[in-house]
């Protein structure tokens, strides 16, 4: 009896370094050429985006929703090239605005030169990693995650990973989905099965980021933003020169923290995926108990 | 050597191999684990992948594709008249010319695996190495055909005399009636 064919979509949003000015008819051409991917599945390409990582911005992550919600039928799995850049909150993103596709998600790209250098074995090419990730993409299972390296990591719990040569992310405070080991291997945490497939088009992308640090001087104009997201605290949520504002601030933070008025404290999920989830919950609502709900409410697998 | 086995039909051909002295990795389990587990590559533990696909999986296909990509020297056979077409169309691209395809019977399929790891075994990277001390004693006109034999050539008298034994070895259809017999 034949093996039935997987249909994959493979779409460009740049992240690979070795594809010198990539244009849709490279794309095409290349995967044409690059015919081991054929052999695992029919692999049509969408050129979305040609820029860098450091570059990308919401109108690209529309796009990219778009592109995937409109194909969902059509296509087995999506395969999603990224620069390593923001590529953790894109993908969470993603996650978020496509919940339960019932279809895996794989980013994946080139990573960067030092790494690349550290890896004097063959098998670790982008080639292999793009059959890796074409193969995983006809896998059984309903995940938007992250593989530029042997690990499988589910995209909203994604953190980077300074001490790895080989793989610059790792899994936050969950084991990975699988890994490249001994051919494709998923873990018993990989999600198969999916209902309620949910898919959103908005977020809101007026909210301003704050990284304090000691003598930080407040931006005097908060209030023009829908929401605020401020990294890092441990032991108090806000500084006291805080202003009292009227929109809702939410506060990343390695420990639970006490939260009052319009704070949002959060402390289970990594900050990429707390600001993302933060600006697709703003386009929910802006009831702060309905946002406070929501940020405590684990809908893709983010929260520990 | 050491052979990646992916075949759950032909179950003799593991005996053969093993006879052959090929070491033969059949399952997952049978692959090592590296302490530094991102590092080790899967493929790079053995010298050559040995597939039947007649029906071929995912899993199958994924490997082939790989093995393509590594440049691994493969060989992949199929059941005479069930062929695979569409994946034998793309084994039989130029890019994918470390894979040998053959259309076997159950008549031929050791046939087909001796003569692939022979193959194997020509080239100097599989060459197996002489570890046997062996004293033969030898006639004086022995010794001076030896030495006329090998003027200009570049290998030593042994050399020659293991070449010899290793013809006479693949002529002996007695001998090679015997280790198919397992």
């Amino acid at each position: 009896m034949a093996v039935k064919r997987r249909k994959v979509l493979l779409i460009y949003c740049g992240g690979v370094n070795l594809w010198p000015k990539p244009t849709p008819k490279f794309l095409q051409q290349l995967v044409r050429d690059f015919f081991q991917l054929q052999m695992v599945a029919d692999v049509d390409t969408f050129f979305l985006w040609p820029g860098q990582g450091a570059d990308i911005n919401f109108t690209v992550w529309k796009k990219l929703v778009k592109t995937i919600a409109s194909q969902v039928k059509k296509y087995d799995g999506f395969i999603v090239t990224h620069s390593l850049d923001h590529v953790l909150f894109t993908a969470a993103m993603i996650s978020f605005l496509l919940q339960n596709l019932g279809k895996p998600i794989i980013f994946t790209g080139q990573i960067g030169r030092k790494i690349y250098q550290a890896m004097p074995l063959k098998s670790m090419l982008f080639e292999t990693n793009l059959l890796n990730a074409t193969v995983l993409a006809t896998s059984n299972f309903c995940e938007t995650v992250l593989f530029y390296g042997p690990r499988i990591i589910r995209a909203t719990r994604g953190q980077w990973d300074y001490s790895s040569e080989l793989d610059p992310f790792s899994s936050w405070q969950m084991n990975k989905l699988g890994n490249t080991q001994f051919s494709l291997s998923l873990s018993k945490e990989v999600r198969r099965k999916t209902t309620g497939k949910k898919i959103f088009f908005d977020f809101c992308h007026n909210i301003k980021i704050l990284h304090p640090y000691p003598n930080f001087t407040l931006p005097y104009d908060l209030e023009k933003y829908e929401g605020v997201a401020v990294k890092g605290f441990l032991e108090k949520p806000l500084p006291e020169n805080f202003p009292k504002l009227k929109i809702p601030v939410l506060v990343h933070s390695l420990t639970e923290l006490p939260y009052k008025n319009n704070i949002i404290t959060v402390s289970n999920c990594t900050w990429e995926t707390a600001v993302t989830k933060f600006m697709w919950a703003l386009a929910q609502t802006r009831d702060i108990k309905k946002l406070r709900k929501i940020m405590q409410t684990n809908y893709v697998g983010e929260l520990k | 050597m050491k052979v990646y086995l992916i075949d759950p039909i032909n179950s003799r051909l593991l005996f053969l191999l093993k006879k052959m002295g090929v070491e033969c990795l059949t399952k997952k389990e049978d692959f090592a684990s590296s302490p530094h587990q991102i590092l080790f590559s899967f493929f790079e533990q053995f010298d050559a992948l040995i597939v039947e696909a007649t029906q071929p999986t995912q899993e199958i296909m994924y490997l082939l594709a790989q093995a393509i990509l590594q440049g691994k020297p493969t060989l992949c056979y199929y059941q005479k008249n069930r062929e695979p077409r569409q994946l034998l169309g793309f084994l039989r691209r130029p890019e994918a010319k470390n894979i040998i395809t053959k259309a076997y019977t159950r008549n031929t399929i050791e046939n087909i695996v001796l003569s692939f790891i022979n193959i194997l075994s020509g080239t100097r990277r599989f060459k197996e190495k002489p570890t046997i001390r062996f004293t033969l004693r030898l006639t004086s006109a022995i010794e001076r055909y030896l030495n006329w034999k090998i003027q200009g050539k570049d290998i030593t008298k042994a050399d020659f005399l293991r070449e010899m034994v290793e013809k006479e070895i693949n002529k002996d259809e007695k001998y090679q009636a015997e280790l198919k017999k397992g």
